[in-house]
């Protein structure tokens, strides 16, 4: 016997009348969006123009200071 | 298993126990004993199989086994308690559902919904979500202009695919590679290897029954 025929309880029993917010709970779970939030990291080209310019300037030569 | 206050709930839970079922008729893993707490409440359970749609048949489309009559008959009886909606996705899934139990002997009531968009329109990133909300559409013996748009854009798919796995969103990721699992068994050429994504999917997955079902059913599609 296939596992899908497993039904222990009788669906022509069931109430044939369902409320709308039942009906909109079927539908939302027939189209589920895609997640509305990512945990990827991003792809942010700005910052590393200023990680850069941040590294250029540490590693840029300082102006000899006079030895008092 | 009754939520006294929230259908979206309850009928979250029946889905996913009615999935379960699927994929244990897909997958050979009959016989199983299953609690009888755990087994929904029928209008949940008939809503479940609302939800589900054409992967009610799925077993049956991928095995070549006959889909037992008393679940044909509960689908019949979900489409008939859940009335059809004929707009945007839902018209989709529920023209494919009317003519899989127009098979199975059930006839029932089906109008032509409007052609689906195309990526040209709103950019393959929507429009991708858009199959992946429709993926239950990608089984063998099914054809519609769902699944011409999807064998005439298979860059798209493969671009939405791509997006879905950088974004960790490996549910949206498994609906779009089931897609790419069909186009792959009508013979159209992909624009990505389908095994990494299987073998990362089958790793990472969200843990729900329905994407276990959503990604048994590409693995048949993609050994096909």
């Amino acid at each position: 016997m296939l596992a899908q025929t497993v039904l222990p309880r009788e669906p022509a029993l069931a109430p044939l009348r369902v409320s709308s917010p039942e009906i909109g709970a079927v539908k939302a779970l027939m189209t589920e969006d895609e997640s509305a939030v990512s945990d990827a990291p991003l792809y942010r080209p700005e910052a590393a123009g200023l990680l850069l310019l941040l590294g250029l300037v540490l590693l840029s030569p300082k102006e000899p200071k006079e030895k008092k | 298993m009754p939520f006294a206050d929230s259908p979206q709930r309850e009928y979250a839970a029946a889905t996913e126990w009615a999935a379960g079922r699927a994929l244990d008729a897909l997958t050979g893993a009959e016989g199983a004993a299953l609690p009888a707490a755990d087994v929904p409440e029928p209008q949940a359970l008939l809503a479940a199989d609302r939800v589900l749609g054409p992967d009610v048949f799925a077993p049956a489309l991928l095995t070549g086994r006959p889909t037992p009559p008393e679940v044909a008959a509960r689908a019949a009886e979900a489409f008939v308690l859940f009335p059809a909606d004929w707009s945007g996705v839902h018209a989709w899934r529920d023209r494919a559902t009317a003519e899989l139990l127009a098979r199975a002997g059930h006839p029932v009531a089906a109008e032509s919904p409007p052609l689906p968009p195309d990526p040209g329109e709103h950019g393959w990133q929507r429009w991708s979500v858009l199959m992946a909300q429709l993926c239950c559409l990608a089984l063998p013996t099914l054809d519609s202009p769902v699944h011409q748009r999807a064998r005439e854009h298979p860059l798209a798919l493969a671009r939405g695919a791509t997006r879905a796995m950088l974004r960790r969103d490996h549910r949206t990721a498994t609906r779009l590679v089931r897609w790419l699992a069909w186009l792959q068994s009508v013979g159209t050429p992909l624009a990505l290897e389908l095994r990494p994504l299987l073998r990362q999917l089958a790793l990472t997955g969200d843990g729900t029954a329905r994407t276990a079902l959503d990604l048994a059913v590409a693995e048949r599609l993609a050994a096909a």
